[in-house]
């Protein structure tokens, strides 16, 4: 009898769910969420950072474990005068994990007065393909969403194949496969495809258990998706505060068309980032 | 390890290379879109000749390569159908004037432009045989390679109308407003910060249709030969729609390729070297229509 009305309360529960997304999907909030975002002021948008953040610690705590590691990480970046993006200043916020250093996801959200990011990056090291301490295989795949101002939104889907040589002091890690650009240009009201190679090559180095050098040349970071081959050139250090903390300061560059134009930086940013463990 | 170092470096080595780029080009590269094209020139003293018909056309020519060995150049072939195409007995197809959408030369050389002149002097002799037109005009837009090894000097020195950037408006009756005529910057592979807001300003100071000659097409499907940041893109594809374009014509890829907006056609024009491809282009001022005609010779 018991069970009958478990199964009940949980069919009802099910139904009651289905029709709360269904109204959610069919509601305008939901179609212009991101219009709302773009549209709000400076205030909201950090109550908005501030609830992410307010949602994300609680949860985190019920799924700690030893062998899951969970960070929040604070971004800010300052774009230079240079390319669409000249002089935006671009906070975010995010949140990632890590089990057992196989599985690394991260969620991050940035938001500038032109654009807004979303951003989910999934990472996996199986056991099998790790062929000795200095190589393994892995596969990283990422879901990008932009909305840029009243000109255009973007989703982008990668999956690299990536590989990592090196030791925990000293890696080399790259990957290249194809990634699948979907743009919208609002004023048209139509949609387009862009199917290009990305890649993303990075070295770090660790001069001792707190600092770390790293640099990186690929064909995206977390928030610009390029159409092959323009390039960003990264270069950065980071300081781990006690395995409670990591701060990293980091330069990129941004070079339009390396491969048959003249090199011309298409944009310079300064960034830094704060993980704090949970 | 060191494997990994050299493979390293190796990859970074292959990230800075491209056509005809070096290390020297790397470091000390000399002016870029920004100082080339800080603005739209509005040059209106250099209209072509108006032969009184509301509808007209003109030849769109691209990547030419001049010097490159490894492209064929069929010139004998080009000027055999030019001569036929000024014998036209539809008056409408008699190219008014020629655009050339860049990569002209293929190492930015001054033997290359030199060449470059002789091909113009033929084409401009030929209209005045053949049309009667005494200034017959050639506009130019530079290429990502017109640009190599300093060539922009020499594109300036040598290249009509010696500015990288500018437009005017042209009337070819005396009854009707005709189309704002635009030629944009993209040889370094982007419109420049400068230039895209000039842009944007004078698309909003009048409402005229325009037509756009640029060397890198905006939107290519399959191969990523265009301008590569999407948010240049989209901003001028907005730009473009806002600002009542009805053509946008580019070349650089070598291939021919057109999309319909809606507002506005992107036509891209393959190759005059190798390809030996020219495209016409149908203008009628009285409906504010245009057509493009892609032709092998």
């Amino acid at each position: 009898m018991l069970k009958v009305r478990s199964v009940l309360q949980g069919d009802r529960a099910c139904r009651h769910n289905k029709l709360c997304r269904r109204s959610f999907r069919s509601s305008a909030f939901a179609s212009s969420l991101t219009g709302r975002l773009r549209r709000c002021s400076s205030t909201s948008r950090v109550l908005f950072l501030l609830l992410f953040l307010f949602i994300v610690c609680p949860l985190s705590a019920h799924c700690s474990s030893k062998d899951l590691v969970q960070y929040v990480r604070y971004d800010f970046a300052k774009n230079f005068d240079y390319g669409p993006e000249a002089n935006l200043a671009v906070p975010g916020i995010g949140y990632g994990l890590n089990y057992k250093n196989q599985l690394l996801a991260e969620a991050l959200y940035s938001s500038s007065w032109v654009t807004n990011d979303f951003l989910i990056t999934v990472t996996f090291w199986p056991q099998e393909l790790q062929v000795n301490r200095y190589t393994a295989f892995g596969l990283k795949t990422t879901l990008h969403f932009l909305d840029f101002d009243r000109f255009s939104t973007e989703q982008d889907y990668l999956a690299e194949p990536i590989l990592k040589l090196g030791t925990d002091s000293f890696y080399i890690q790259g990957g290249m496969f194809l990634g699948i650009k979907r743009t919208a240009i609002k004023v048209l009201d139509e949609s387009f495809y862009d199917f290009y190679p990305c890649y993303c090559v990075q070295a770090a180095g660790k001069i001792n258990s707190i600092y770390e050098l790293y640099g990186s040349f690929s064909t995206h970071d977390n928030r610009r998706y390029y159409l092959f081959s323009s390039p960003l050139y990264t270069l950065g250090a980071s300081v781990n505060l006690e395995n409670r903390a990591v701060f990293s300061l980091e330069a990129e560059a941004h070079c339009a068309d390396m491969f048959t134009a003249k090199f011309y930086l298409n944009g310079f940013s300064l960034g830094t980032s704060l993980k704090v463990m949970l | 390890m060191k494997k990994a170092l050299y493979l390293f470096i190796l990859i970074l080595v292959i990230s800075f290379s491209s056509c005809s780029f070096g290390g020297y080009q790397f470091a000390f590269t000399d002016k870029t879109v920004e100082d080339r094209s800080p603005c739209i020139q509005q040059m209106e003293e250099i209209k072509p000749q108006s032969t009184g018909h509301t509808k007209y056309s003109f030849l769109i020519v691209t990547d030419m390569h001049i010097g490159a060995a490894r492209y064929s150049h069929n010139d004998d072939g080009f000027f055999k159908w030019l001569d036929k195409q000024f014998d036209n007995p539809d008056e409408v197809m008699r190219p008014a004037f020629v655009i050339n959408l860049g990569d002209i030369a293929d190492t930015g050389s001054s033997k290359e432009y030199k060449e470059y002149a002789d091909w113009e002097t033929k084409v401009k002799m030929a209209a005045q045989t053949k049309l009667g037109i005494a200034d017959y005009k050639i506009f130019n837009v530079a290429g990502n390679h017109d640009i190599y090894n300093d060539g922009a000097a020499n594109y300036r020195k040598m290249v009509y109308p010696h500015s990288f950037s500018y437009c005017f408006s042209f009337s070819n009756s005396s009854t009707e407003e005709g189309f704002d005529f635009y030629f944009l910057d993209s040889a370094n592979g982007t419109f420049g910060i400068r230039q895209l807001n000039d842009l944007e300003k004078k698309f909003k100071q009048n409402n005229r249709p325009k037509l756009i000659f640029t060397h890198y097409p905006l939107y290519l499907k399959g191969i990523n030969m265009m301008i590569q940041d999407t948010l240049e893109r989209a901003k001028v594809l907005t730009f473009l729609a806002e600002g009542d374009a009805k053509l946008v014509m580019g070349g650089h890829a070598h291939v021919t390729q057109s999309k319909d907006f809606g507002p506005f056609l992107s036509q891209i024009t393959a190759a005059y070297a190798g390809r030996n491809t020219v495209c016409l282009v149908t203008v009628d001022e009285q409906t504010c229509e245009v057509s493009t005609k892609v032709v092998s010779f």
